[in-house]
């Protein structure tokens, strides 16, 4: 079962092995982009860009689709306009993908990826390397330059405009850099999704209204010639998710997912583990990792009928430590269990899958920290899923939540009404 | 499930603090602070010429509460009184080091003038700047720099410049004597790549922390990003710091177990942070090599980490495959990003808060259509 059986295939899955094989839409991509629909996100975004608006943000919420509005929006400005183009993505696997996407929709010899060390091999169909010249890859006309915000930010591509995808993962500095020699940038984005990595003290710039550290959207947004939209469905939650998480958005979503479940299990099942103060527990990875294997071979219904059977390709493990991640992988190994991705939500956002087994970041509490404690975090781990998520927990959240004194009130009230919603559906 | 009985386990805040317990009591065993970290924690400024490094001010709090200074241990003290003395001593050009951070929060007082100048603004930039680094050698504040130098005798945070004289003996030296002294010991010891990196790109936040605005800010911000990733480098490496990192992740403690292999298979120390496919840096005392691992295996409640081999043995790397014979236990460390802090190009055109000049494309109608309806 292959989440491109959905009716709207082409959501970024960079960590997912089977991310990478956009290949067969690239013979047969047409000359013609899919016609834009009225009223749309993707009609009001094509028209700020072609008119030549500096800045427009694009709000999403969790599978509502950014990694087709953005193929579909450079697919039309490449079709329809003379405008030139330049892609960013925060990681390389990330942009690796959205240029394959690009390329199966705009044809072959047209996207150029320019990460210079990245394996010709590995490069999706119909996607062309980086020339290796600085001046090719950054002006060339007729080419959609695809790259990682960093190179971008090193190589100051001159275009017209820079489309950044998840560009609430990247720092206005960055994403700032990137775009100094463009005339116009499209920033599309989850709000709800973890931040951008800040290993610096930000005191020395807390106090400005617009700093560097902030996310780029938060700051670009905030000029007078901003247009900011939102795109208004999720194909990939089920609404019992929608009303989950809602209290991590600004923006109002509704679910669009075809009515699909597997066999035996609800959409959200809480689990309570034994408490632990060690959030490196092997007893709790092997829980955890015991739960993913369960989640294999359990058969996807779509309507009435038996669309096929989940395979470890389906399921993912989303932990909030890189060392709970080894912990779980390596007992999935002892399993004999490959090819469930396992990691912490910063790497696993932008993925999708139809099972996702997600471990509460304040189970094994080494004192409540921000880390535990991000909205962002939670939002991730409770949104990766298009069939079911089972949400592992200790049942102490609320006791450990009560002692957060220090703590942004408005955001542990976000933890706590997520958490209620998640831990209301206890399975059978 | 069952949900009683949590099995007790120390947290690593708690391991943390009861390992520097553990050398703040050997540090009063021996009467004297005893060495952190083998590298120095200050480099010398970067790039200041001869002429500049006279130019060194020390600067502490005086029994009146008012911030004291002189240009070297040997000249006449001044107060300092009004924001231009404090702007003064504080920029680019020169060296400023100070007792404590009652005196960094003193200065930024008399600097905290609203409507201030512009070279008012950029001095209380630099020194909300500086005072946040982990390492700054524009401006060292020298308690902090040697609470990460130093264990400290006894049970004080030491957050004061006199606990530190006191330790040293130097109590009633004249103070900037006392300060050079203790200069002298956070600049001692290694200065590694990582130390000439940092103080590379200090002098360059440093320098755009001068000027105002988000674009500036975005310059100095990169810099500080890079400044803390070379620390947090620094530290991991650092071979009296190293056992301390094994406690917290920041570093993994290898044992390997003896095969005859191509790789190294070896059981880690918890928690574990590294991934797989990760080059990571393999260190014994000062000597280092690099690896890569390649998988992790599980046995029990141990991580099993398998490494790659050098392919042959050679003066730098014979000491990886000896510990793989023998189960020596090596550290592991993530391999640094060495290059360096991006600087951007100048001004930067979207950090202005003025609207763009811009001139409305005209729009076919099918898309201004389909986009209001």
């Amino acid at each position: 079962m292959h989440a491109k059986t959905l009716p709207t295939p082409g959501f970024a899955r960079p960590t997912a092995p089977r991310s990478a094989a956009p290949t067969v839409e690239a013979a047969v991509a047409s000359d013609e982009p899919r016609p834009l629909t009225p009223g749309s996100t993707l009609a009001q975004a094509m028209y700020e860009t072609w008119s030549g608006r500096p800045v427009t943000v694009i709000d999403s919420p969790p599978g509502a689709g950014k990694s087709t509005l953005i193929g579909d929006l450079v697919c039309h400005l490449y079709r329809r306009t003379d405008l030139t183009i330049a892609v960013g993505a925060f990681t390389r696997e990330a942009a690796v993908a959205v240029a394959g996407r690009i390329a199966a929709l705009v044809g072959p010899n047209v996207v150029r990826l320019g990460i210079r060390s990245w394996p010709v091999e590995r490069l999706p169909a119909g996607v062309l390397p980086s020339s290796g010249d600085r001046s090719l890859d950054t002006l060339g006309r007729g080419t959609i330059l695809v790259n990682t915000l960093a190179s971008l930010a090193r190589l100051m591509p001159r275009k017209d405009v820079l489309i950044v995808d998840e560009a609430y993962q990247a720092t206005f500095e960055l994403v700032s850099g990137a775009a100094e020699d463009c005339e116009q940038v499209v920033l599309v984005g989850d709000p709800g999704q973890i931040g951008p990595v800040v290993t610096a003290n930000t005191s020395a710039w807390d106090q400005m209204p617009a700093a560097p550290h902030m996310r780029a959207p938060e700051v670009f947004s905030q000029r007078d010639d901003a247009m900011r939209l939102s795109l208004p469905r999720t194909y990939r939650l089920g609404q019992l998710t929608v009303d989950a998480i809602a209290p991590l958005y600004d923006i109002s979503f509704a679910s669009a997912r075809p009515d699909r479940r597997l066999r035996g299990r609800d959409e959200i099942e809480a689990v309570t583990i034994p408490p632990t103060s060690d959030p490196y527990s092997a007893s709790t990875a092997a829980l955890v990792a015991r739960r993913a294997a369960d989640l294999i071979g359990v058969e996807i219904i779509e309507g009435d009928q038996v669309s096929g059977t989940t395979t470890a390709l389906d399921v993912a493990v989303v932990v909030s430590h890189n060392a709970q991640q080894s912990a779980v992988e390596a007992h999935l190994s002892a399993m004999g269990v490959a090819g469930v991705a396992v990691g912490t939500a910063d790497r696993l956002q932008g993925g999708q899958w139809h099972a996702v087994v997600a471990l509460d970041p304040l189970v094994g509490k080494d004192g409540v920290s921000t880390h535990a404690l991000a909205t962002g975090r939670l939002c991730v781990m409770a949104s990766r899923h298009l069939t079911h998520l089972t949400w592992i927990h200790d049942g102490q959240w609320v006791e450990t939540l009560r002692q957060t004194d220090d703590l942004d009130v408005e955001e542990v009230a976000k933890g706590v009404a997520v958490r209620e919603a998640l831990c209301a559906h206890e399975p059978w | 499930m069952d949900t009683t009985n949590p099995p007790a386990v120390v947290a690593v805040g708690d391991l943390l603090k009861a390992y520097d317990a553990r050398q703040r009591a050997a540090a009063s065993a021996a009467g004297r602070p005893r060495k952190r970290m083998a590298s120095a924690v200050v480099p010398q400024v970067f790039d200041l010429d001869a002429s500049s490094k006279a130019a060194d001010h020390y600067a502490w709090t005086g029994d009146d509460g008012q911030v004291v200074l002189c240009r070297d241990p040997q000249g006449r003290t001044r107060k300092v009184a009004s924001t231009a003395d404090a702007v003064a001593i504080i920029g680019p050009h020169s060296r400023l080091v100070l007792d404590d951070r009652a005196t960094a929060k003193r200065l930024a007082r008399l600097l905290a003038k609203r409507d201030a100048g512009v070279e008012i603004a950029g001095a209380r930039r630099v020194l909300a700047l500086c005072t946040s680094l982990p390492s700054a050698p524009h401006l060292v504040v020298l308690t902090e720099a040697l609470r990460h130098k130093m264990w400290l005798p006894g049970d004080d945070p030491g957050r004061t410049f006199d606990v530190w004289a006191n330790a040293y003996g130097i109590a009633g030296d004249p103070v900037p004597e006392a300060m050079t002294r203790l200069l002298a010991v956070v600049t001692d010891g290694t200065h590694s790549p990582h130390l000439q990196a940092i103080a590379r790109t200090e002098a360059f936040a440093v320098n755009s922390a001068v000027y105002g605005g988000l674009s500036n800010a975005c310059s100095t911000y990169a810099g500080a990003e890079f400044i803390t990733d070379q620390w947090a480098a620094l530290c991991a490496a650092d071979v009296r710091l190293r056992d301390r990192g094994v406690l917290d992740g920041s570093v993994a403690l290898a044992t390997p177990i003896p095969n005859s292999g191509t790789q190294m298979r070896a059981r880690l120390s918890k928690p574990f942070k590294l991934k797989v496919g990760r080059d990571v840096t393999l260190s014994l005392d000062t000597a280092q090599g690099n690896s890569t691992l390649v998988d992790l295996e599980v046995d029990g409640e141990d991580l099993i980490g398998v490494f790659t081999l050098p392919s042959r043995r050679t003066r730098k790397s014979g000491f990886i495959l000896e510990a793989a014979r023998t189960g020596q236990p090596l550290y592991v460390t993530a391999k640094p990003f060495t290059g360096g802090a991006r600087r951007g190009g100048g001004k930067r055109r979207w950090a202005s808060r003025e609207p763009a000049q811009w001139t409305r494309r005209e729009v076919p109608l099918d898309v201004s259509l389909a986009a209001t309806s």
